[in-house]
């Protein structure tokens, strides 16, 4: 079970002289369980790629699998698929709109038929999951919540629908360090606990470097890498010619690297790299 | 030279609770701190922590509850002063497309100076000036809807340079921008700090507080340090303490520093870093 695209293209205003192919036959399998990046400038089509996976978009040409629907079929159980695949928009707060948490996190689930006594204990199971406490904040209005709190009741309306597949939006965009901190751990622990699949947005290269698994490049509509971080952003030159920035502990890597020292093991946040660096101590000079 | 001295400046919001009564929230407590004239002043804190309050309170838009805010001597407290305030003190805000007010590049920033009933050829020339200054002279003919997210910044910026202030406050400006518009910006605000502006920063990203002359860092209300960004940065429990982070190649120059790798421990440079260290391992 999983994602799988086939030469997927989409073209916006398509036989008109403003034609635009957003997404350029993209191929590409994302497996259950994998905790994937999606990145690239503003207009590489990686959002237009990203809305065809719970129908937003209609599939144009190409193919499209989320597990056994078949998005490019001409009827699709939108009700189904959009249960599977859980969307979470830039800024999701400004989406919260009930007059308590509950309701807000019940709509979803409610309009997707679900019997009373399961949305609530599916409402409590979400809140919990990004750690807001359910008794105390279900009857608040979300508009009084911080803005870290917003941001993870809006989650929570989404993990209330029990995707198994959730498509992130720059999901830290505007946080403070540590409201950035959290939103990550909490997605992590998504993926881990839950298994949910996560596919995520981001512009902060260094936030990606550290956290997911693999990377997919969008460029001009095309997949341009699609490679696990560390790989990546060896490609120095290739990356900082697309504009995008070297994580800075890439950055440090790469540049012992081409002094011929070659850290060990998985060496992408601040505490590995000073752990293998301080191995370096004992001896193990290459 | 100080153009602007906060001085033990207070200001709470009143909140309303569900059962109609109302409280009170102290956005900003008890707060002191000067600006010297052209210096680079970058202002941080968690979300929440007051740092927007306090920016909208250095030209007045807040007026503090307790204590003082001076621009220039001028206390933003007496209304007559609030004009002569406003025209030395600029702002940019987070969402570019809330600070669009015309449909033409050049006449949304001349919306600043035609409010101030300045004479329309020097209205021109002041246009073209802003819009040099960040840049975009030759967008000025343009629809700003159609501009990048940088690039609406840019013009926003421009539109509070045509007021000619002395003090550009920008409140999480590079917020919602792609590195590379955060990049435009940011290097904006460095040219124009050059020049001899007053720029106050006010950001969330750790790394692009690193050039500044002095860094304020604010949790719930209160300052809780303040001093050049390594004597900011080189306490990292305090700065964990606020909800932020230490700059990812700082905190690596420091640990390894500590380690006792004599690598400079306030390189904010991965690259050299990394160079630095390779000189210590093949010097052995």
């Amino acid at each position: 079970m999983s994602i799988v695209a086939k030469e997927l293209t989409f073209v916006y205003n398509p036989n008109t002289p403003f034609a635009k192919k957003a997404v350029d036959s993209v191929s590409l399998t994302i497996n259950d369980g994998e905790f994937v990046a999606i990145v690239g400038h503003t207009g590489s089509g990686k959002t237009t790629f990203l809305q065809h996976l719970n129908a937003l978009i209609r599939v144009q040409s190409g193919q499209l699998y989320v597990n056994d629907i078949d998005v490019s079929a001409k009827k699709v159980d939108l009700k189904r698929l959009r249960g599977l695949v859980g969307m979470v928009f830039q800024y999701p707060e400004y989406q919260l709109f009930a007059d308590t948490v509950e309701q807000d996190v019940a709509f979803g689930p409610k309009n997707l038929g679900v019997d009373k006594d399961e949305v609530e204990a599916r409402v409590k199971n979400a809140l919990t999951l990004v750690g807001m406490d359910y008794e105390s904040c279900k009857n608040k209005s979300p508009f009084d919540l911080s803005g870290g709190e917003k941001r993870r009741v809006a989650l929570a309306g989404v993990l209330a629908m029990r995707p198994k597949v959730l498509v992130l939006d720059e999901p830290t965009a505007g946080l403070d360090p540590e409201g950035k901190r959290e939103i990550l751990s909490l997605v992590k622990k998504l993926n881990v606990e839950q298994g949910i699949t996560v596919i995520m947005v981001s512009h902060d290269m260094n936030e990606v470097y550290e956290n997911v698994n693999r990377i997919i490049v969008f460029k001009d509509g095309k997949v341009l890498y699609d490679l696990p971080p560390q790989q990546l952003f060896e490609k120095e030159d290739e990356i900082e010619q697309m504009n995008l920035e070297v994580p800075f502990m890439a950055q440090f890597t790469n540049q012992l690297k081409r002094r011929g020292i070659t850290l060990k093991g998985d060496v992408r946040t601040v505490d590995q790299v000073f752990e293998a660096v301080q191995a370096l101590k004992e001896g193990d000079v290459c | 030279m100080n153009v602007i001295e906060v001085q033990n400046a207070s200001y709470e919001y009143k909140t309303y609770n569900d059962d109609g009564t109302t409280g009170t929230l102290v956005a900003v407590d008890d707060v002191s701190f000067e600006i010297k004239k052209g210096s680079f002043v970058a202002l941080v804190g968690h979300n929440g922590s007051g740092k927007s309050t306090l920016a909208k309170m250095l030209n007045g838009l807040h007026k503090p509850k307790k204590g003082q805010v001076l621009v220039n001597g001028l206390s933003t407290a007496v209304q007559s002063n609030i004009f002569e305030i406003r025209k030395n003190v600029g702002m940019v805000f987070q969402n570019p497309d809330n600070q669009m007010v015309a449909s033409i590049v050049e006449e949304d920033v001349a919306f600043g100076p035609e409010n101030l009933a300045i004479p329309q050829p020097e209205i021109v020339q002041r246009v073209a000036w802003a819009l040099e200054q960040v840049n975009m002279s030759q967008y000025a003919k343009r629809s700003p809807h159609k501009l990048s997210g940088g690039q609406k910044q840019r013009i926003a910026i421009a539109g509070a340079l045509a007021i000619k202030p002395q003090v550009l406050v920008l409140d999480e400006s590079t917020a919602m921008l792609d590195p590379q518009g955060r990049k435009e910006v940011l290097a904006v605000a460095k040219k124009l700090n050059a020049d001899g502006m007053t720029v106050v920063l006010i950001t969330h990203f750790m790394e692009e507080v690193l050039d500044a002359d002095n860094v304020i860092v604010m949790k719930r209300g209160k300052i809780v340090a303040q001093g050049t960004p390594m004597e900011i940065f080189s306490q990292q429990s305090l700065v964990e303490d606020a909800f932020l982070r230490v700059p990812r190649t700082v905190e690596l120059a420091q640990r390894l520093s500590q380690a006792g790798w004599s690598v400079d421990a306030s390189c904010t440079d991965a690259k050299a870093l990394g160079g630095q260290l390779c000189q210590l391992l093949q010097k052995n």
